[in-house]
């Protein structure tokens, strides 16, 4: 690795190790076993087995199967070695270096944990994978990062929090991690990637594989590596996504993290996953409080009552990397509910308050919340009740499409209003 | 609605635009006259609780599946796309209670509204504001300078077809002919696009 001296970053990251990516994508072993041939059988860089005899491969799995103290069967070691066997054989140079060539003109990167690029965080995790494919740039392992999750059918509530969370924080210089699943992962690295913030995918497909294709435009921003995002998968290129690449790809989400910040979610569900990965990896979980009868905050609530941090405000996070103090404004106090940070309270509103200018409008606009989405009929009765006078369906819907024309009402889905909240909520 | 089949529902999209039913068979064409007045329902969802997430269970891709079996041609040809509100028992009870004079008094609003049109249409051929053809719209549903601004304004906030644009102006005609106004004023191309409602 020595001769790696020198050369700018760039090229650094875009160099393949050809018999790294070989035994990764052709040897048919999971990470796991790549792990044993270098903690038990002693492999210093997969360039090694290439020199090696039969026999020594044999040697090699042999030996890993001896010091994995029965964690292993003797009968899959042998066939471990008969793959292991089968692949270097067919691995002849040109053949490896065609495999490294093709990942580059596909614009895809690749580390494994022989790599000083590897992230320097999955090292630590139960099970990291062995290699890395990825697109754009890797999480640093020199700056804050927050993994920023929820459920994919979130309610605006959901969707709400996602942006001020990830928003604030990647203004502050926080990465943030998520899924680039529908809902609160999109909206999350969206919003990061729209304060100028570095926002990595980490998806249950190949890096070359958009999905969902709804966050297409997401998903090329971060592979063009905008403010230092990413795009990163386990998975091989070309790999389309399976149910059980995503408790995996889940791992790898909280592992990149240094928090884990749950939005919105269901009490079963594969956020559920998530955060008993972070767990077993001691990550700190943070979850966004909601409403008892809502199902979408049942998961939240829970993780709360098993003992993780309540996020009121992005600044509780900050605090958490910076010191208390960080955010602008001063920590909401324990046990003092008066003395509230009055920005939170605010944020949870959806952004600054604003005054129309015709009483009737704001009247309108005040029975609107940000989140819950209501019918006609109750914002006329909370119309009336503002403004203490009868208002007829007929004139309230008048108001209402006034709203949503000067961009402050929207009907996200038909027959329901709410305030209009759209990219930038986590700018304030 | 969305029980139909696609194909079946497309169906309707020719007798909408052309009031007429034609039936072809080996031995020639068959037209029947068929102007109607369409009125269909549907479920927000296959389950039908959308958007209240703590009943409807139904994903984004199973919600977007069950509304396209409306296609968006035929969603246009709709006038009025309306949410409507499941009722309460309450609300059963107070309306059999105001029962037939509420309906008495709307009956009259409707009547003195056909009427106006009748009159407006006398010699043209045509009977109702719905009845207009484009040309007709252009002409009997003229805007003041401040209604087509606010068109202008709301067109411009989301996609509105030349189809669409013709039918907000023909139900904000009817709106003001219910109201006894003589032209159409903002309020009503409000409330017609509101009408409209989002797809
Ligand atoms: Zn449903």
């Amino acid at each position: 690795m020595g001769d790696g001296m020198g050369v700018g970053m760039e090229d650094e990251r875009d160099r393949i190790d050809p018999y790294a990516l070989w035994l990764y994508a052709k040897a048919g072993m999971g990470s796991k076993w790549i792990r044993r041939l270098y903690s038990h059988g002693g492999l210093q860089t997969a360039g090694q087995l290439f020199d090696m005899t039969e026999k020594e491969c044999e040697d090699l799995c042999g030996a890993a199967y001896a010091e994995s103290a029965g964690e292993v069967g003797k009968g899959t070691a042998e066939k471990a070695a008969g793959r292991l066997k089968a692949a270097i054989r067919a691995g002849t140079a040109q053949r490896r270096e065609e495999a490294a060539e093709r990942l580059r003109r596909m614009g895809i990167r690749f580390v494994t944990m022989e790599d000083r690029l590897y992230p320097e965080r999955l090292r630590n995790i139960p099970d990291p994978p062995f290699g890395l494919y990825y697109r754009g740039c890797l999480p640093s392992d020199d700056r804050p990062s927050v993994a920023v999750i929820g459920a994919r059918g979130a309610t605006r509530y959901g969707i709400q929090q996602a942006r001020i969370f990830s928003g604030t924080l990647a203004a502050a210089g926080v990465q943030i991690v998520s899924g680039l699943a529908v809902g609160v992962d999109g909206a999350a690295e969206e919003e990061a990637l729209y304060c100028g913030g570095a926002s990595f995918g980490v998806l249950g497909c190949g890096v070359d594989v958009c999905y969902p294709e709804r966050n297409r435009r997401i998903y090329e921003r971060m592979c063009a590596g905008e403010h230092g995002s990413g795009v990163l998968s386990e998975f091989p290129p070309g790999e389309q996504p399976k149910r059980n690449y995503f408790p995996a790809r889940n791992r790898l989400i909280s592992g990149l993290a240094d928090i884990l910040l749950v939005c919105e979610a269901r009490a079963q569900s594969g956020t559920q996953i998530t955060a008993d990965h972070a767990l077993d990896q001691g990550r700190d979980i943070f979850a966004v409080p909601g409403r008892n009868i809502d199902a979408l905050s049942e998961g939240c609530n829970r993780l709360i009552r098993q003992g993780a941090g309540i996020a009121i405000c992005p600044q509780d996070l900050l605090g958490h990397f910076f010191g208390s103090g960080a955010g602008e404004e001063s920590q909401p106090e324990e046990g003092d509910p008066q003395k509230q940070d009055p920005e939170s309270g605010e944020a949870g509103n959806g952004g600054v308050e604003l005054r129309l200018a015709d009483p009737v409008q704001q009247a309108l606009f005040e029975s609107l919340d940000a989140a819950d989405l209501q019918e006609m009929d109750a914002l006329r009765e909370k119309m009336e009740e503002n403004l203490g006078r009868g208002v007829s369906i007929r004139e309230a819907g008048a108001v209402m499409s006034k709203l949503m024309l000067l961009g402050y009402a929207q009907e996200p889905c038909s027959g329901y209003y709410c305030r209009a909240i759209e990219k930038g909520a986590g700018k304030r | 609605m969305p029980e139909f089949s696609r194909t079946t529902l497309d169906l309707l999209r020719q007798p909408l635009e052309e009031r007429e039913i034609r039936i072809t068979r080996n031995y020639g064409t068959y037209r029947f006259p068929a102007r109607f007045l369409l009125v269909g329902a549907g479920n927000p969802c296959p389950c039908g609780y959308y958007p209240d997430l703590n009943r409807c269970r139904c994903s984004e891709k199973e919600r977007r599946r069950y509304r396209q079996h409306l296609s968006g041609p035929l969603m246009d040809r709709m006038d009025m796309r309306i949410h409507v509100r499941v009722t309460g028992v309450e609300e059963m009870q107070a309306g059999a209670a105001a029962g037939p004079s509420r309906s008495e008094a709307v009956r009259k609003r409707v009547e003195a509204a056909a009427e106006r049109q009748l009159y407006r249409y006398r010699g043209a051929g045509i009977r109702f504001n719905a009845e207009l053809d484009a040309e007709g719209t252009e002409r009997w549903c003229r805007l003041n300078a401040e209604g087509e601004r606010c068109m202008r304004d709301l067109c411009g906030r989301s996609t509105v077809s030349a189809r669409g644009y013709h039918r907000i102006l023909r139900i904000a005609r009817t709106i003001a002919d219910l109201d006894g106004a003589e032209e159409i004023r903002t309020e009503d191309l409000m409330e017609a696009f509101r009408l409209r409602g989002t797809e």
